[in-house]
This record gives C-alpha cells, sequence and structure tokens, in this order.
C-alpha cells in the first residue's frame, strides 16, 4: 500500500506503529495473557513435583519397612544379611548399613553420618558407579545396637521435572513475547493503515481537492462506519462550501453595481465644473449609493441572522388580522398612487408564535414586490384563513406573474428576474421572506394566480386560549 | 437668516442652555463623527474612549442623554446599561449596536436603553433620535390635546381641527400627525415615523413615508408642505410657528 513511504519512512512508520494505541493496546493484553499462562504453567508444574515427591517418599518408606521386617530384628546381625542379599539384587535402591563407629558392613553406597529420617543426599555420598550424577532421597534408621541403615532412591525424575517446567516456562516466555509482540505490530499496521487512508484523504481535502472521499474497504466495519459517517460530513460541507461560494460570488457582484456607481458620480463631480450646490447635490447622491450597498449589507446579516434561528424570548402571540391591517394601511397610499387596488380579503381570525416585526417584515416585502412588480391598475389581495392547526396567508395580484421555472430561483439570494430589472430590489427581499416563514416552522409557495402571482404562505396556528404560545416555539439560538 | 436647525435645537432642550452628552464609543472615527454631527445641531458631545471611563463618567455628573456603543473594551455598553438603571439613572440612553438582529434590539430595550441604533447610521438620524429623547424628559404634561400652529389634536376624541375647522384623517394619519405635534420642531426622520407609526425595523424600498405625509399634508391645509416640512436626507419637521410670518416656498 502506498500508505507508507519505502525507504527513510520505514523506521518512522514502525517507530509509530509501536507508539501507536493499538499496538500498546495488544502488548498489554499478551502481557495478561502471558502471566495467566506462566500461573498455569507454575501450578500445574508444583502439583507434579508434590505427588512426584509423595511417590518417592512412599517408595522408600515401604522399602525400609519391609527390610526391617524381613530382617526381624533391629540390630545389625539381622539386617546385614538382609542388605548384603539386597544388594547383590535389587539395584534400583540405595542400601547403606554401618556400625557404630561408622564402619560400612554392606551397601551400595559410601559412608553416611548416621542422621536418622528423611534426607537428601548430594552426589560425594553415592558409590562412584553407574550416572554419577543422581540425586537421591533416603530414610536412615539408628539399629538397637548403634549401627545405621539407610534406604535411598534415585530422585532424578524429580530434578528432571524440575528442570523441565523451568524450560516450559522460558519457552513460552519467549512464544507469548513474540507472539504478543508480533499480534501488536500486525494488528496496529491494520489499523494504522486504515486510518492512514483516512489522514491522506483528509490532506488531500486540505491541500484544495474537497472532492475527495474516504475510500470504502467493504468490511461493513467500525473504520466503514466512520468513512461513511466522515464522507457524509465532507458532502455536507462540500454543499455548503459551494453555497457560500456562491453567495460571495453574488455579493462581490452585487456590491459592484452600487459602488461603481459611487465611482462614476465622483469621478463626474471631480471633473465637471460644479458650484458648492452642485457639489453638493452629488455628495448625496454618493450617499445615497452608499446606503444602498450599506443595505444590502444589512440585509445579508439579518438574513443569515435569521436562517440561524432567533432568541425564543422575542415570540409572542400575533394577529394576524391586525399584521394584515397594518401592511395593507401602510402599502395603501402607495399603490393608490399607482391606481393599484390594495384590498384586504376577508377578516382573519388566525394568531401564530412569532417575532411581530419579522412577521410584518414578511408580509410587507410580500405586498412591496406586488405594488412594485404590478403595472398600474393592478389588484393586490391580502387574504388567507384559519383552519385546524394551520393559518393560511395569501399575497395575489394580477399582474404579470413568474413563470413557473422561475419560481424556485426567485428565492435565492440576489435572483432578480430580466423582467424586474427596471425596479430597484436587492434581489434579497423574497430570501428574507421564505427564512422568516421557515423561522416560524411555515412553507410557502408561489403559484399562477390567472393571471398574476399567487403566494401563499402557511404557518402553524396556536389558539388564543394558549397566551403564551409556549409549546409551539420554532426551534431556536440563544444569542 | 437664522439657520432653522439652530432654532429647532433651542427649543429642544427647552432651557435654551446646550445638552451636555456623553458619547460611550471606542473607534475614534465614529466618535468624531457623531460628536462634530450633533456639535452642528447644537449639543456638547463628551467622549469616552471605552466601558470603564463610560461607566465612571456617566456617574461622574449629570448627562442629558447618553450614547452608548454596544461593543466596547473594558466593559461592553449592555452592562454599563444595567449598571446605570440598577443604580436609579433616568437619563435617555440610546444604544448603538451592529447587529441587525432582533435578539440584540430586545435585549437593549430590555435593559433600560430609551432607543436603538443600527450601524452605520447617518448622524443627523441619531441627531433626531436624540432630539426627541430631550423632548421626553421634559416637564410631564397631563394635557388631553396638543397644539401647534393652530392645528389642535384632541387626545381623547382622536379628532383634528384647524383653525376650528374639522379636518377628517386616518387612525394612521392621526398616530403620524400625533408624533409630530408632540415633537414640534424636531426634526423626525423615515425610519422614526416607520417605527412609530406601523412598528417597520427594516428598509422600505417604496416611498411610502413620503406618500403618507403627502397625503397628511394636503388634508391639513393649502399651506400643508410649511407646516411639515421636508429636510432633506434627514426626514421631515412640523413647525410651531406663525405660518404667515415665514415665506413660502
Amino acid at each position: 500500500m502506498a500508505a507508507f513511504p519505502p525507504a527513510r519512512g520505514r523506521v518512522a512508520a514502525i517507530v509509530r506503529m509501536v507508539s501507536s494505541l493499538s499496538f500498546r493496546i495488544v502488548i498489554l493484553f499478551a502481557g495478561f495473557l502471558m502471566l495467566s499462562g506462566m500461573l498455569v504453567i507454575l501450578l500445574s508444574g508444583l502439583h507434579s513435583q508434590r505427588s512426584l515427591q509423595r511417590q518417592i517418599r512412599r517408595a522408600v518408606a515401604t522399602e525400609r519397612a519391609e527390610v526391617l521386617s524381613a530382617a526381624g530384628g533391629q540390630d545389625l546381625g539381622h539386617v546385614l544379611p538382609v542388605v548384603r542379599n539386597l544388594v547383590r539384587h535389587e539395584p534400583d535402591f540405595f542400601y547403606l548399613l554401618q556400625d557404630a563407629s561408622g564402619a560400612i558392613l554392606a551397601g551400595n553406597m559410601l559412608h553416611l553420618r548416621p542422621v536418622p529420617g528423611s534426607r537428601w543426599l548430594s552426589w560425594a555420598h553415592r558409590l562412584p558407579y553407574g550416572s554419577n550424577d543422581i540425586p537421591v532421597y533416603g530414610e536412615g534408621v539408628v539399629l538397637a545396637d548403634g549401627g545405621y541403615f539407610f534406604v535411598g532412591i534415585d530422585a532424578s525424575p524429580l530434578s528432571r521435572l524440575r528442570r523441565d517446567i523451568r524450560t516450559i516456562v522460558i519457552w513460552s516466555l519467549c512464544g507469548f513475547s513474540v507472539l504478543g509482540i508480533g499480534g501488536g505490530l500486525i494488528l496496529s499496521a491494520t489499523i494504522l493503515r486504515r486510518i492512514e487512508t483516512i489522514s491522506v484523504t483528509a490532506r488531500r481535502i486540505m491541500g484544495g481537492d474537497i472532492s475527495q472521499r474516504i475510500p470504502y474497504q467493504g468490511a461493513d466495519d467500525e473504520f466503514d462506519h466512520l468513512a461513511h459517517s466522515l464522507n457524509a460530513m465532507l458532502e455536507q460541507n462540500e454543499r455548503l462550501i459551494a453555497s457560500l461560494r456562491q453567495v460571495s460570488n453574488d455579493i462581490a457582484h452585487d456590491m459592484r453595481r452600487p459602488l461603481s456607481h459611487l465611482r462614476q458620480r465622483l469621478e463626474t463631480a471631480s471633473l465637471a465644473d460644479h458650484t458648492p450646490d452642485g457639489f453638493r447635490a452629488a455628495i448625496d447622491d454618493a450617499v445615497g449609493d452608499l446606503d444602498l450597498a450599506l443595505e444590502i449589507f444589512s440585509s445579508l446579516l439579518r438574513l443569515s441572522r435569521i436562517e440561524g434561528g432567533i432568541a425564543t424570548d422575542t415570540l409572542m402571540p400575533v394577529d394576524l388580522d391586525s399584521l394584515t391591517t397594518q401592511v395593507a394601511e401602510l402599502y395603501g397610499p402607495a399603490a393608490e398612487d399607482r391606481h393599484q387596488a390594495l384590498v384586504v380579503a376577508s377578516p382573519m381570525s388566525g394568531t401564530v408564535a412569532g417575532d411581530p416585526v419579522l412577521l410584518m417584515q414578511m408580509l410587507s416585502n410580500l405586498v412591496e414586490n406586488a405594488v412594485n412588480h404590478t403595472p398600474e391598475g393592478s389588484r393586490i389581495t391580502i387574504g388567507g384563513r384559519a383552519a385546524g392547526d394551520r393559518v393560511t396567508l395569501v399575497v395575489a395580484d394580477n399582474g404579470g406573474g413568474i413563470p413557473s421555472g422561475s419560481r424556485e430561483r426567485v428565492f435565492h439570494r440576489f435572483v432578480r428576474l430580466d423582467s424586474s430589472r427596471s425596479v430597484p430590489g436587492s434581489g434579497l427581499g423574497l430570501s428574507l421572506v421564505r427564512a422568516i416563514v421557515h423561522l416560524h416552522r411555515g412553507t410557502i409557495t408561489l403559484s399562477d394566480n390567472r393571471p398574476g402571482l399567487r403566494c401563499t404562505i402557511v404557518l402553524p396556528h396556536i389558539a388564543l386560549s394558549d397566551p403564551g404560545g409556549t409549546q409551539d416555539r420554532p426551534g431556536t439560538t440563544r444569542e | 437668516m437664522e439657520n432653522p436647525d439652530r432654532v429647532g435645537h433651542e427649543i429642544v432642550t427647552g432651557i435654551g442652555a446646550t445638552a451636555r452628552l456623553l458619547l460611550v464609543e471606542d473607534d475614534p472615527g465614529t466618535a468624531a463623527y457623531v460628536r462634530d454631527g450633533l456639535g452642528r445641531e447644537g449639543m456638547a458631545v463628551t467622549i469616552a474612549g471605552n466601558g470603564t471611563d463610560g461607566l465612571s463618567m456617566a456617574f461622574a455628573r449629570e448627562w442629558d442623554a447618553i450614547v452608548l456603543d454596544r461593543m466596547l473594551p473594558g466593559m461592553d455598553g449592555l452592562s454599563i446599561l444595567t449598571r446605570l438603571r440598577e443604580a436609579g439613572s433616568r437619563v435617555p440612553i440610546i444604544f448603538l449596536t451592529t447587529m441587525d438582529g432582533v435578539s440584540s434590539r430586545v435585549g437593549g430595550l430590555r435593559s433600560g436603553a430609551d432607543d436603538y441604533l443600527v450601524k452605520p447610521f447617518a448622524v443627523r438620524e441619531l441627531a433626531a433620535r436624540v432630539a426627541v429623547l430631550l423632548r421626553r424628559v421634559g416637564p410631564a404634561r397631563h394635557v388631553t390635546a396638543l397644539r401647534v400652529a393652530g392645528v389642535v389634536l384632541d387626545l381623547l376624541t382622536r379628532e383634528v381641527t384647524r383653525d376650528g375647522g374639522k379636518i377628517q384623517l386616518q387612525p394612521q394619519e392621526v398616530k403620524i400627525l400625533e408624533y409630530f405635534m408632540r415633537n414640534p420642531d424636531t426634526v423626525l426622520s423615515r425610519q422614526m415615523l416607520l417605527h412609530y407609526a406601523w412598528n417597520v425595523d427594516f428598509p422600505v424600498r417604496t416611498n411610502i413615508v413620503e406618500t403618507h405625509i403627502s397625503r397628511l399634508r394636503d388634508k391639513l391645509g393649502q399651506d400643508g408642505r410649511q407646516l411639515i416640512q421636508t429636510i432633506r436626507g434627514a426626514g421631515y419637521v412640523m413647525r410651531d410657528v406663525d405660518l404667515g410670518s415665514i415665506p413660502a416656498g
């Protein structure tokens, strides 16, 4: 895989692997496994050793008892012939019979100090024949006449067992270490490779290619799930970046208009041979251009604030009857000047939980659009009704309307249809209207009024018995 | 000829003295712009460059009004406002905010500001609002009728008469006229009229205010244009003078 660069990077890759979390986890796990393995081996080893020891002791005790009972008396005279006979026929045991002075009377061993009871013997006390490094375990008895009798057995199986246990422990220690470290390396390499593909993708995205996505391994494992979530996030980010780019392009484009007007005006003013009044007029016009530019900025800020949500404490029950009446009164004279009829079709009786200023702006923008974009003599109707848990608000006119193909587009920022180029405007009015409608959890649709435009807004209705409107407030953020 | 603005301010402050204002604003450019602009309207502006100074200066003496920026180094405008109101100060306060948001407006007014203005603003807009606020703290008038230049508005019946003759007005027109008559010789901006009469706090493109004013003028009589004058770039003003003495035009 191209994940690790080959030459110089190999050491670094191993260092990274060793210091990775998965490696540490595996080593820790191997360590615990090793400890428990050791414990099992040691316990079973000790158990085997104990039972072997018991066997050896029992064999020695039985032999000694048999010899003494065969002798028929606990003195040198009785024991000597039995031992002599045994030494000849039973080479599996070691025998020793000494008199009180320590002289050996019979046996296949060297002289011993006459200590009674069980004892381990070093190699120095064995007769120098057979294999000469076998340990001996035995029991001694001091006889009635001061003689000493000893029976011993080859205890090498016991020491072999001890040696075997030691060897097994050492080898399995090595085995566990190798397996643990190896497993840790393999596991962390696997995980790191998956992580590396993610970070390679991240680096490519940082490098500017925001269309990069994390490849799936097809295993449907945790990493594929992670990749899926991250890809979904990247998808959304790309969309947002694209729309942001579009918006900033639009802003740049739209701001150029008033600013270039301003520039032309100032240039003209500086070249012209003006009177003070002329200069004052030019300055006033320039301020007007700047005001338009600033207003576009304010509207954009307002738009993004509304789209980002609003503090819940500004929401209150808004009576749609007074809202429509107010807007109709506000625009009535302006419509009349244009010989348009602005009428409230039916008395409204709905109440919505909302921000009164924003709802006012929503309706005003729609009515203002209708007044500005329909010819003289048009009829503009504000109507609506409350039904169930919904309030429907309609602003309709019998003007030119909007072609069905453009009805969605007009809600976008800065979109202005060719037919309305002659009317001043920022192209933000309907974007604001839609943002306000969405903030109030409503929907807005444009349709054909045959002829003209019909704008229908549907908002959640609150009954007047719910004065605070507390149950039904739009999801919002606090400042 | 006398400058009409000067006539305006002297009537505004009532006692002929210069109104003293405290401006708490950290941006020197804006501060100078406001000081010069309000200075032209006859107000003396003292500048505090940060929130901490602003608070101590606000308590240091009696001000006729305070213009308070929201974003300030040291202590933000909202805290100053809260501290002043908690201390029982009733000085008129205008809040300046860069945020064109509803919540910042509500936050400022709820904390006890008398008015607010979104930056960037025209200094004439600020001057008009300050003038209205200065008038508001004048002697409390328990009046039932307003009288300006022969026009009488009965506040109880909402009836308007001019030199004894009844004038028929729409409720909205009465509301606008009342606003003018409560603030005679004070310039009222389009923004203020929109806010007062229709609770509109956003820019409107159509010349609605103009059409409403011109209708009101027509109904008030032949000399309506002299009664409610247009101040270019600033707004409208109702003159409380004997119209006979002012040359037409």
